[in-house]
Formats: structure tokens, sequence, C-alpha cells
């Protein structure tokens, strides 16, 4: 479960906004916190790092989401996916 | 404090983090509490991938890392990160790290023993110390090159050391040299939170230097007003959020920098009072290409710039006469204030030097200088790039802080530094990067005169222009000798005769110098894998060794090791022995020997300890009365930099003509090295993107990053794909007179190119740009140009799309 803290830039449409604001009220991997202007700090909590790089996608393509900063990262073995070989020639050598 | 479980400490240290970088992209500050607990630490260090210099809290945990925050701290990135910088934790855990040194026989490679290792290394250099090169990166940390240095040209007299920088920002330096007497950028990243117009000449901030790039995209979400203008040959993602988008023809900025100083002139419209007290003008000789030239009055000078006329700056390119107008009106209002911005674009470049040369000569013409947001600023593409390459000298005719080997008085300095005999640095230039490659893959037989090549922390074999005839022709050569140290396998690993692992990043302490002269420490954090050791550490051993055998440049003139340590009792301590390489910080050592070489051109550096508290300095630092040290934002400018003498708003002090002015060049502007034609209609461009870190070696090994940008691609107009009856995803062979490659058409994906114009990322490893590029390169700077050589499509029998 890969933790993520955001910031979150929205609209300066205070329509749009308010929209984007809701629904990422509504979204339940996310926790939100201060909003100083614009901005909102947040926490997301997703099952997989996958699955965190499609809620910052689904967030930014939110009406009135302007950008989303990702300021945090866990990268531990818990949350890590399979690495990548991409020498095979190498892995061949007696080890 | 506060204390909490492990998943309940990271939630809080996730949001802290948010909430600081929200307020600081406000101006606001906070107080946040100090996260500690669950039994992760955090320390800082900078970013390993970009010149940006982004610094980062590293989380460990029981001797991992295992989570990154964007340091809150940090001036640079005020708590941001971009996607490559939140991920840089993971490049430490591919499956596929290489953990224990491998020597080639036959046509397999077999684990050696470090020792063995270190021996076939010192021996391949006492037998032909004239014929060895090393090869090292903007990506050495600042003692790592300043190790290597001082083995080279200190121990072996032999200047045969370049580092891949070469390729990506030499011109920077010969520009800077040529115009000021001294390099690097006079202003700084504050600029860019001053400036009206910021112009980004060839060059893609948004996805090479994103989080500088958000500094200009988050004022204008603050309301404020910031003209963007992008003078580039594609269209980017810097491009969407650009005013103004001059689209010029490859090789076109030489042109719209002569006509814009070509109209300031003939309009009357340049400051003529900065001009008079702080410029003089210059021109290459007429037979011979030097970065000094010849001095030229401001009537010569004149004469030369005036044929370059808004018409003929739109024949030669490509953009309109009222856009180039558009350009001279801002530069004559000095009620604005303007920063130009360039990298790549510019300096991989034939005519690199003199296109940097003359954007100074735009912002020194115009009076855009030395004001907080005036200012010509050259981004570099690697961490060090500045620090390890510019400053420490790592180059092939340098010595450290801004010395060179071909003059006497620079030698002497450093052989008294480094209490060596007299004569012992040898004054003819090594072999720059172009040269060094092509002689260790021209046979011995055919006059080829370097025959073993030790290459660390970088990946030649992808990134040199033409690799058929600068790489490849290795293979099969028996009596040439390739060592390569590398965290992963690499390209270059490939053809490598020796393979030695080697620590990355928090692995190991470091010293970073990035873009805006700031110079970065941190700590080593976790352990390498395996037998992985530090690259300062192989240099270090070599030396040893070599001394073992009887090198006599291992000693200095008292007879002590080159790398001769002291702990603080005074005993030598053995750190040619990994396992007593830790028992000193073998960095400090090196740092505070290298920093009394910085003084000579006002790059001063202040004590270690001084760098361990801060999240980076900008030199010079120079020590104030009551004993702090402060860094220098502005330098040449009244205003900041404490070497310019009191009541003087400029002062150029390391001019070349020994007046305090800077220098305005005139260059022709001359044609590309390869240009289209009916064999080879199509430009091609190379570059990077986004999510990918050079050769790709760290960010192609972390999931999310691959799965971003999965592989290498070529960016085609759609017109010319119709024409060519082309597919978007449809597999093509790109070729040159140099090689081919193969690779999928993207029609309108992220970059644009115009008709005629293909553009290919260097990242993939598993499709080699750099076959087909050329390897011509800026005659003062030796830097070749990798933005513009001609190619062919064709489409391939088979058809295979990638969607």
């Amino acid at each position: 479960m890969p933790i993520s803290g955001l910031v979150i830039l929205l609209d300066s449409d205070e329509t749009d906004s308010a929209c984007a604001f809701d629904a990422l009220r509504h979204l339940p991997e996310l926790e939100l916190g201060d909003q100083v202007g614009p901005r909102i700090a947040a926490v997301a909590v997703t099952p997989s790092t996958s699955a965190d790089r499609a809620l910052i996608d689904q967030i930014r393509a939110l009406q009135g989401v302007r950008n989303v900063d990702v300021v945090f990262v866990e990268v531990s073995p818990a949350v890590a996916e399979p690495g990548l070989h991409h020498n095979s020639w190498l892995r061949e050598v007696p080890r | 404090m506060i204390q909490a479980d492990r998943r309940t400490f990271l939630k809080l240290a996730a949001m802290s983090a948010a909430s600081a970088a929200a307020h600081r992209a406000e101006g606001r500050t906070t107080a946040l509490p100090q996260l500690d607990g669950a039994g992760i630490q955090w320390h800082k260090a900078p970013c390993r991938f970009c010149g940006t210099g982004c610094h980062v809290q590293v989380g460990v945990e029981a001797g991992r890392v295992v989570a990154i925050a964007g340091d809150r701290e940090a001036e640079v990135n005020k708590g941001l990160l971009c996607v490559k910088g939140y991920h840089v934790g993971m490049v430490l855990y591919g499956k596929d790290r290489l953990t224990q040194p491998l020597l080639r026989r036959g046509d397999q490679h077999v684990p050696i023993s470090w020792d063995e290792a270190i021996d076939v290394i010192a021996r391949r250099i006492v037998r032909a110390p004239e014929r060895f090169a090393f090869y090292g990166s903007g990506q050495w940390t600042i003692p790592e090159g300043y190790a290597a240095q001082k083995l080279m040209k200190g121990g072996l007299s032999n200047n045969h050391i370049d580092p891949n920088a070469r390729l990506c920002m030499a011109s920077a330096v010969t520009g800077f040299l040529a115009t000021y007497g001294v390099d690097e950028p006079a202003g700084c990243y504050d600029d860019l939170d001053a400036c009206d117009v910021v112009i980004c000449w060839g060059n893609n901030p948004a996805e090479m230097h994103p989080v500088l790039f958000s500094r200009i995209v988050d004022r204008r979400s603050r309301g404020q007003r910031v003209r963007l203008i992008d003078i580039g040959t594609r269209r980017t993602r810097t491009t969407d959020q650009a005013d103004n988008y001059l689209e010029m023809k490859p090789h076109g900025d030489v042109a719209i920098a002569l006509g814009i100083l070509a109209l300031l002139r003939a309009q009357g419209s340049w400051d003529r009072s900065f001009v008079d007290k702080h410029c003089a003008f210059r021109a290459l000789q007429a037979e011979n290409t030097t970065l000094q030239g010849e001095a030229i009055t401001f009537e010569t000078w004149s004469e030369r710039i005036a044929a370059y006329t808004p018409d003929v700056v739109e024949r030669l390119a490509g953009i309109s006469q009222d856009d180039l107008q558009m350009l001279a009106k801002l530069f004559a209002d000095r009620s604005l204030r303007i920063t130009s911005l360039w990298c790549m674009g510019v300096n991989q470049h034939t005519m690199g030097t003199a296109v940097n040369s003359l954007i100074h000569g735009v912002h020194l013409f115009s009076g855009h200088f030395g004001r907080p947001g005036d200012a010509p600023t050259s981004l570099t593409g690697q961490p060090s790039a500045c620090g390890t390459v510019r400053e420490v000298g790592t180059l092939a005719h340098a010595l450290p802080g801004g010395r060179l080997v071909a003059k006497p008085e620079h030698r002497a300095q450093c052989e008294e530094a480094w209490n060596l005999p007299e004569g012992r640095i040898n004054p003819k230039p090594g072999h720059h990067t172009v040269k060094m490659w092509e002689q260790f893959t021209t046979p011995a037989a055919d006059g080829g005169d370097i025959d073993t090549i030790f290459v660390q922390v970088t990946n030649p074999g992808q990134t040199l222009p033409n690799l058929p005839l600068l790489f490849d022709r290795k293979q099969g050569q028996d009596d040439k000798f390739l060592i390569v140290a590398d965290a992963y396998p690499t390209a270059t690993t490939r053809l490598a005769d020796l393979i030695l692992p080697a620590a990355m990043w928090v692995e190991k302490n470091g010293i970073f110098g990035n873009s805006e002269r700031r110079t970065q420490q941190w700590f080593k954090m976790v352990d390498p894998p395996g037998q992985a050791r530090d690259d300062c550490w192989m240099t270090i051993a070599i030396a040893h060794r070599l001394l073992e055998l009887g090198h006599p440049g291992m000693k200095d003139k008292d007879g002590r090791f080159l790398f001769h340590v002291e702990d603080e009792q005074g005993n030598v301590v053995p750190i040619w022995q990994w396992e007593h390489y830790y028992d000193v910080n073998v960095d400090k050592a090196l740092f505070e020997e290298y920093r009394q070489l910085t003084r000579m051109k006002h790059k001063d550096l202040a004590p270690y300890e001084e760098y361990v508290k801060a999240r980076g300095l900008r030199w010079p630092v120079v020590q104030q009365p009551d004993g702090s040290w402060r860094e220098t934002r502005f330098r040449f400018s009244g205003v900041d930099d404490p070497y310019v003498e009191q009541g003087r708003d400029i002062q150029f002090y390391h001019s070349v003509t020994g007046d305090d002015r800077a220098q305005v060049w005139f260059y022709p502007a001359n044609p590309p090295a390869e240009s289209p034609d009916g064999e080879f209609p199509f430009w091609l461009c190379t570059g990077r993107v986004l999510e990918h870190w050079h050769t790709g070696t760290m960010t192609r090994r972390i999931p999310q990053l691959l799965r971003a940008v999965p592989r290498a691609y070529v960016e085609m107009h759609p017109a010319d794909a119709r024409d060519l009856s082309i597919a978007n995803g449809e597999f093509v062979a790109i070729e040159s007179r140099r090689g081919r490659v193969e690779l999928p058409v993207w029609i309108e994906g992220r970059g644009a190119p115009p008709r005629g114009s293909l553009f290919i990322p260097f990242f993939d490893e598993t499709a080699l740009v750099n076959r087909i590029t050329i390897d011509a390169y800026d005659p003062i700077s030796k830097q070749p140009d990798y933005k513009k050589c001609a190619v062919r499509v064709r489409r391939l029998s088979n058809g295979n799309a990638v969607r």
C-alpha cells in the first residue's frame, strides 16, 4: 500500500476549483490536508504503485485541477514492483 | 517530535512534506513538526539526476531507502520534485545491480576479486602510461573527479582525461570564457523569480528542468505576468506554456542572435552607457579559429553585424521579420528584466561557442545584465557538470580552479599544491572526448595511440555520436582494453574487458555542483550491494597499486603517496584498502585540498563543514568579518558580488582584455556540418524526455518511469508520414550515412516537429539513435552536434506497429 504526498493546484476559476475540491473529497484513497491559497496538501494511499500513478492521472484530469506535484514517495520493499532486467546477456554470466 | 507506528508515521511524513511544499509555493513559511520515529531516519541529499540540483530528504530504515520527500529547506526546489526526482530512491534497487568485478575471458565475463581487478588495471597502465585514458562524467562527485584528475595529471603526467560533459556543455564553457574570461553563469535561479520575460533558446525546460520551469509557471498561478518565448525547432511541452513560439530552422539560432544585435545597432536602441563602460568587441581571426580571437573596433563590429538584416535572418533562420523585431524591441526595453535559458540546443552545435557568445552578446549589448532577473543563463544536464567538470577541471586541457595545462604558472601552482616536483604536469592538452574514442577504436597499427580506457559513471557506448566509428569498432581488437565501472550493465559494459561494480548516490559520500554555482554535500546512508565500491576508492586503489609496482609518479616530492590521508592523531590511514576507506572522511580530505585551488578565478569554496550544514552554497563563498560564510547570487554585480570593487555597479574582473570589460562577439552564420539532401531528406534532432534521464540506465529500472515511456520512438509530422504512407506506431528504419536504427513512429505525440524534421530520444539502449548521429563538432569547444544531421526514413516490409 504505497503512500504518496501530493500538492494539488486548483484552477483560479472559483466554480471549477469548488467542483474539483468536492471531487477530491470523495476520492477514498485521498486524505486532504492544509489548503494554502489555490494549493491543497494531500496524502494518497493506494493498493499499488500503478494504482498510485492512475490516481494522480485521475486527479490531474479533474475539471478545476491545474497541476499535481508529487513531493513524497514511499519506496520501501513492501511496495516495490518486480525489477526489470534489460541486459539478458549478463544474467548468463557465471556467478 | 511525533512518535508513531510505521504506517502512521509515513502518512504524517507525507502530509508534512505536502503541507510544507504548499506553503512554500505560496511564499509562506509554516512551523511543521520534525517527524521522527518508526525507525526511519531522514537525511539530505541532492537528487541524482539532472543539473538543477534539487534537494531531497531520504528516509532510511534498516539500511534501505524507504521514502523520498522534497526537501522543504532547499532553495532550489522549495520542497517540490519532478517525476524522476520523487522516484530517485528506486535507482538503487534495480534487480540487475552489478555486484562483483567481472573480467572478460573469451566471450564471457567471469568473476574475479577486487585485488585482481585493481592489479589488472595497474599493470595495463604501467605497461604504457601514455596510452591510458580516463573517461568520466558530470556525474562524478567533486572528490571523485578531483582524485581522477590528480591521478592522471599529477601522477601519470598524462592529460588524456575527459568527461562526457564534453558532449553536453563544453560550448557553454567556451562561450563564458570567450565573453567574461571565466566560466559559469553570473546569474542564478533567483532570476527566474524576478524576470518579466524568459526566452528559451532551443530549450525545453518543461521536460528537462521541470522544477525550474514550475517556478515560472507558479508565478503565473499567483497572478504575476511572466512572458515566455520559446525559440525552437519543434513544439514541446514548453511551447504549450509559451506566449510566443518562434519556430526556427535547425542552426537558425546563430542568425537570430545576430539579427537581434543588428536591429539594436541599426535602431540605436542598444544600451550605450552599459556598452561604453563595460564592453569591448571581438571576432575570430581570419585564418585562425581560437577561443581568444582578436579585438575589433565597435565600427568594424557594426559593419559586420549590419549584414544580418531581418530579411536575411528570415531566410537563414526561418522566423518571421516581425518576430525578430519583437525580440529586438524586448531587448531595447530596459524597464524589462529578461532571462535567457539554454542547454543542449545551443551547446550541441557545430557553432556552439558562437551561439553561446552571441546570446551573451545580446544581453550585454542591450544592458540586460547584472540586475536580478536580467541574465544569460546556461543550464547543465548533469548533477555535477559544473562542480566536477568545469570547476575541478576534469577536461583534457584543464586543471583545477579554472587553470590550464598549457599555462606554465598554472601547472606550477598545481604542482606546488600537490607537492609535486617541478615539471610533473604535462603541458600538452590530452585528447578531447571524440578524439580519445577515435584513437581508442583505431588499431595501433593505424596510429591509434590509446589502448586502455577506464570509464567511470557514464555510458559512452550509448552517448557517443557516430557509435559505429567511435565505439563499435572496439569489438574484436584484442589489444584494446576497456574498463567500465558502473552500477548496472549498460551499452558500454557490453564491450568491456573488465567491469567494476560501483556504489551509487547515497551508497557513498558525495559533493555535487549544480547549474547555478551551488556546491552540495551529502553523506553515505546505505551500503552498496555485494562487492560494489566507491569510484573514488577505485582510483585511489589503482594509484596505490601503481605505487607498489614502482611508478614514480605516485609519490610527491617528499616520497609520500599521492593520496596521503591522515587521521586526527596524525596516523596515515590506508584508504586504498576498502576496509579502511571509511575510517576517515576521504571526501572531506580531498575537498579541503581541492578548495585551496579555487580562489585564483574567484570560485572560492567554503570549508567542507559549511556544506554539511547547508542545502548547498553558491560560489564564490566568502568569509565575513564575523566568521560566517556568505554565498554569492549575482556575480560581477556590485549589489552582491564581494569581488566587485566598492562603488562599481558592474565589474568583469576576469576580463580577457584586462580592463574589466566583457567581450561582445561577432561570428558569421556558417552552415551546419550536414544538411538534408535528395538522398537523406530529413533533419534529425535527438534529445531527452521528462521520464528518463540520459541513457536510461537508472530510470529504465524504475517500473513507473519505464511504464510511462517504455521505449524510444521517432516523432514525425503527420504530412510527412502521410506522404510516406506510414501509420502512427508503425516501425520504420531511420538511416544516415553512418548507420541505421529501427523505431516506431509517433505522430502528433508529445513533441511536434515541423515538416522535414524528426526527433528521437536517446534514453533507450534497445534502439541506439547515436548509431546514426554525426561526430562533427565545434572547432573550439570540441562538442559534437547531436541536434542536426541528415537522415532518411524507410518503411519496413513487415510493417510491425505498436500502439
